[in-house]
């Protein structure tokens, strides 16, 4: 490669690293600000927005919801896809442009629309789940379809899963043996992936869980919005507060499957 | 009855016909190979003795036993891929402990077990190695250890060889070759290799567009092809287009009498013959002065001469038409491009197709 090409590259990095880390560093360092708005540099350092937040129990509550939100749609869209997905790789190669279809659906719907016709739909209909947080659970898992299925899909099929799958029962496998000491440990990373990405989807979700269900069950966004109408600075803490905490989830899971399946 | 059967059998993906009116009979031990051109169905046949894929009508037996229903787990049916599709989580040693895990075989005998496939398969002291860690020769010395393992009764190979590179190819072609010996398990490999074909089984099946052209040993199926097909894909063949005069049994090549074998020519006018060039020989034209109204001579000039080592190949332009000859060793030596030349051949070296049209 030629020196000229590698140094627009270079540059290229360090515009892309700048422009990333730019906001966050401000953020973080509006966070931890006395106060910032008349000079360039904050003019005093303190961590007592970080000690209000921790210690309001709307927070924890929120923090709570968030959770329960991520952890049902990860665990919900994995059980659903994965097994689909591998028998329609396995028996019929047709099926699959459907399932992809499907779940590109969420992609392609106005997250606002999804949310009205949701609640305009269980409004009218006798089944009782309007403005409840399952109604919202079921709702997110339907935003995290693409994800996972994206990130198996594709972890899928660079591995070659099916050929894998194929060897192991003809040797006598049956599909549970199969399942748990070749499809897991080497989907194990695609299932990870797609649950981060749902993570990190559900935690910033706002439309839905505020059309769906508000205030009376509120989420981390929902949180991050009203405190955000009062003070500007805690907002800047709790967006700090969340994305420390996606990255250490992410950092925790990578790990722990690098460490249980020894794949990268 | 033979061991392994497979009885009018067909197969459809959508509306693409992939295996019409197939019959094929394997016997115990013996060593198949399903040879034929890319997309003729082959790897199709091999999914469906294994389970993997289910034909549309027709059986599969196996010890006179109907199989057709059975799914894959119940066969004793091993494949190996033509990717190897090793197990990349598990070491060389948890591949090839696989099938005998799945049948929940105690810890001893599955460690005596795949010691000895690693000696069979020549792997002794990399079974703590992942797949990622080999080489594509050592790769597909798993994915044969791991299929054998279980003891299936019968074992299916999927181009096993097209991985590797020419030389491990050669290599463990011979070792297959003696690994199903010692085993003296019953092998069903696909290759569209037909030199490969040729030198590692006990019998050949050429197949081409879902059908079988022809089954036998690889000396019956190089030597006596049945039609066009078979003559022209397993190895290499002049075909010369003759005519006949009247009712006789002299045709001719342009305008060179040919003599051929005793037969029966249902009034056929037009012939293809087929030779192989290693049967034919070429001549000075002085050589044979006085014998120029003799059959079987052909007349030409040498325009191509390719070294392949132990033959030398002569491309012989007689009346406007390529005639291959291979000539081997140093008896090639004397023979330049733009040398005239005499082609003669026996006539039992010929195999007659009848119906001289294009294929
Ligand atoms: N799962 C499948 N779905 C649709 N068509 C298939 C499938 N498997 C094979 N085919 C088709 O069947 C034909 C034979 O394929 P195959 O048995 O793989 O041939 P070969 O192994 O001889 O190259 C090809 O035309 C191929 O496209
Ligand atoms: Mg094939």
């Amino acid at each position: 490669m030629g020196f000229g090409v590698e140094l627009v590259l270079v540059l290229a990095l360090i515009f892309m690293l700048i422009y990333i880390l730019f906001p966050v560093g401000a953020m973080i360092l509006f966070s931890v600000a006395t106060r910032w708005d008349r000079t360039v540099w904050p003019e005093g350092y303190t961590l007592s927005a970080y000690s209000t937040l921790f210690r309001d129990r709307e927070f924890w509550i929120a923090l709570y919801h968030s959770t329960v939100l991520a952890l049902t749609a990860i665990a919900l869209s994995a059980f659903l896809i994965v097994p689909a997905l591998l028998t329609a790789e396995l028996t019929l190669p047709r099926v699959k442009k459907f399932i992809e279809a499907f779940s590109l659906a969420p992609f392609v719907i106005p997250s606002v629309l999804f949310a009205l016709g949701l609640v305009e739909t269980y409004a009218s209909l006798p089944i009782p789940l309007y403005g409840t947080p399952v109604l919202l659970t079921l709702a997110n898992t339907v935003l995290a379809f693409p994800l996972m299925y994206r990130s198996v899909e594709n972890k899928m099929h660079t591995i070659g899963l099916a050929k894998m799958v194929e060897s192991a029962i003809t040797l006598g496998a049956r599909m549970p043996f199969v399942t748990y000491r070749v499809i897991l440990p080497n989907l194990w990373s695609g299932i990870v992936n797609g649950s981060l990405l749902i993570l990190s989807m559900v935690l910033s979700e706002f439309a839905l869980a505020n059309l769906m269900v508000g205030g009376s069950w509120p989420t981390l966004s929902v949180y991050l919005y009203s405190v955000m109408r009062v003070d500007g600075q805690a907002a800047s803490v709790l967006s700090v507060v969340s994305f420390t905490f996606t990255w250490l989830l992410t950092s925790l899971v990578t790990v722990g499957g690098v460490r249980r399946y020894g794949l990268s | 009855m033979a061991y392994l059967e497979m009885e009018s059998v067909e197969k459809s993906f959508a509306k693409n016909r992939v295996l019409t009116h197939f019959n094929l009979s394997i016997e115990k031990g013996e060593f198949t190979t399903l040879v034929g051109p890319s997309g003729c169905g082959k790897t199709t046949t091999l999914r469906i003795l294994a389970g993997l894929e289910r034909p549309d009508r027709g059986t599969i037996s196996l010890e006179g036993v109907p199989i057709t229903d059975w799914p894959p787990q119940r066969r004793q049916i091993s494949m190996v891929f033509q990717s190897y599709a090793l197990f990349p989580n598990l070491t060389v040693f948890g591949n090839i402990a696989f099938g005998l895990w799945a049948k929940r075989i105690d810890r001893l005998t599955v460690e005596r077990e795949v010691m000895n496939l690693l000696d069979i398969v020549g792997l002794k002291g990399l079974e703590n190695r992942f797949p990622h860690e080999l080489s594509g020769g050592q790769q597909q010395r798993v994915a044969l250890a791991r299929a054998l393992a279980p003891r299936p009764k019968v074992l299916l190979l999927d181009e096993p060889l097209s991985a590797v590179d020419a030389v491990v190819r050669l290599r463990l072609r011979e070792e297959l070759k003696r690994i199903q010996r010692e085993l003296g398990i019953t092998t069903v490999m696909v290759t569209h290799d037909q030199e490969e074909a040729l030198s590692i089984s006990d019998r050949v099946v050429v197949m081409n567009g879902g059908r079988i052209e022809q089954v036998g040993t690889p000396v019956e199926i190089y030597r006596h092809p049945v039609n066009r097909f078979v003559a022209q894909f397993i190895g290499f063949s002049n075909a010369l287009r003759v005519e006949r005069k009247g009712d006789s049994q002299e045709v001719f090549f342009h305008h060179y009498p040919i003599n051929l074998p005793p037969l029966s020519l249902n009034g056929e006018k037009r012939l293809t013959l087929y030779v192989r060039p290693e049967t034919l020989r070429l001549h000075r034209p002085h050589e044979l002065r006085g014998r120029e109204y003799d059959t079987n001579l052909l007349p030409g000039i040498i325009r191509l001469r390719a070294f392949y080592g132990a033959i030398t190949r002569f491309e012989v332009m007689v009346n406007g038409e390529i005639i291959w000859v291979d000539v081997p060793g140093h008896e090639a030596d004397s023979w330049q491009e733009g040398d005239e030349v005499v082609v003669s051949f026996s006539p039992q070296e010929v195999r007659i197709i009848t119906g001289g049209g294009e294929q």
